[in-house]
């Protein structure tokens, strides 16, 4: 392609860094300018040039959310969850002590059989003996099998979390409302901090899940994993 | 309120570069009110202003070990990043008809806004080569790059033809290149 004459170069960069160069021709010059050094150059002009009128503008702080999401997206990218405040762990952790006390009363390891891949750990999550679940965590893969159905009404969802050693619980995602078989993909560190964590835990969140990113509803069972 | 200082950015990010989560987090402390103050104008509404903020961060966090600082300060590359975002958004249907709500008050505070920056003491090429502009041209330019508007949505809001806009940014823009070039 005939490369841009210095003058249309500028005049386009110009555009493109005002903003005003819009749809298909933006496109098409945002391609271009990986390709062609001279309108690489006129954009790094324009930019600089103009950059004061942005500096110019009064600073607005974002909410904490936004940063708590950039994380979460970032190094923690399991299920999409929502950004959350690292100050609401404090009165979790008395909630999870408590119920803890209360559902370790249910939990037992059973061998259940294996729903697929070779699984490493497992775990019963009871609420009460008519709703649990059974969470098998394979190589790649943690499965939540529905043992008993837990009817939640139409204002909440079930959350499943993971207790890390150390840190805030970090949202595994979801119990499908339906209560059929859940099954989520495991990263390697994650799957790691899972065989180190405290266990999982599940609470009870408004609909969609939790609109902090760490639980802020009743937790309805927690239980520690185990290999099998 | 006081700019980050480029010379502490330039660490952060090359920090980052390296998989630095705190400096990281010192980067986005030191820098989002100004990213988010750039969003919030183009994007208006607050939900997707803080959606592209963290997209922009993520862009940020990948590629800090590009950034070249012969190229641009570190809070002009991180700028244009989120402002790029921001201006290929508009392109979403939903997002354009945002456009109506730019009402007179926003743009008023914009007015200010450039008489301020125009009113500065410190030095600056640009401000010295604006206030050579007439001064509806400058205010287009302005409210075009300020709010990310197109030709379009500039007449629609000084409710001028087209024609008129499109001339006045064309020559408020050439000026202002003959001036910084001269200077």
């Amino acid at each position: 392609m005939k490369p841009f004459s210095h003058e249309l170069a500028d005049a386009l960069a110009q555009r493109y860094v005002m903003g005003t160069l819009r749809g298909m021709a933006r496109q098409r010059f945002t391609t271009l300018i990986r390709y062609q050094p001279l309108l690489r150059q006129r954009v790094q002009y324009w930019q600089n040039l103009t950059m004061p009128l942005l500096e110019a503008l009064p600073p607005r702080p974002p909410r904490e959310q936004v940063w708590h999401g950039v994380q979460q997206r970032l190094f923690n990218p399991v299920v999409q969850t929502r950004p959350g405040l690292f100050l609401r762990w404090k009165p979790f952790l008395a909630g999870a002590l408590m119920t803890a006390l209360a559902s370790v009363l249910f939990i037992t390891v059973h061998p259940f059989p294996s729903p697929s891949a070779p699984q490493n750990y497992g775990a019963l999550l009871a609420i009460n003996p008519s709703a649990s679940w059974w969470i098998g965590i394979s190589q790649d893969h943690l499965n939540l099998h529905p043992i008993t159905p837990y009817p939640v009404d139409d204002q909440h969802d079930l959350q499943l979390w993971l207790l890390p050693a150390h840190g805030t619980p970090i949202s595994l995602g979801l119990v499908n409302r339906q209560d059929t078989h859940l099954s989520l993909p495991l990263s390697k560190p994650l799957r790691e901090s899972l065989a180190q964590s405290n266990g999982v835990a599940l609470s009870l969140e408004p609909r969609g899940g939790s609109p902090t990113g760490l639980p802020t509803g009743p937790i309805l069972t927690h239980t520690k994993i185990f290999p099998i | 309120m006081k700019r980050p200082d480029p010379e502490h950015l330039m660490t952060l990010l090359s920090q980052c570069a390296l998989g630095d989560r705190n400096a990281f987090e010192s980067l986005y402390r030191h820098t989002a009110p100004n990213l988010f103050a750039v969003l919030t104008r183009i994007l208006k509404r607050k939900d997707w202003a803080e959606e592209a903020l963290q997209d922009a961060y993520i862009i940020i966090w990948r590629q800090a070990g590009r950034y070249q600082p012969a190229l641009a300060a570190p809070l002009t590359w991180m700028t244009h990043i989120a402002r790029n975002l921001a201006i290929d958004q508009l392109r979403r249907p939903h997002i354009d008809e945002s456009h109506s709500d730019l009402d007179m008050d926003s743009l008023s505070d914009s007015t200010q806004l450039l008489e301020s920056f125009l009113a500065r003491e410190e030095e600056g090429r640009l401000r010295d080569c604006l206030n050579q502009v007439d001064p509806k041209q400058r205010q287009t330019i302005a409210l075009a790059f300020w709010h990310g508007l197109s030709h379009g949505e500039v007449a629609l809001h000084l409710d001028l033809p087209l024609g008129t806009v499109k001339t006045w940014l064309r020559r408020g823009l050439a000026r202002l290149k003959s001036c910084l070039e001269a200077s």
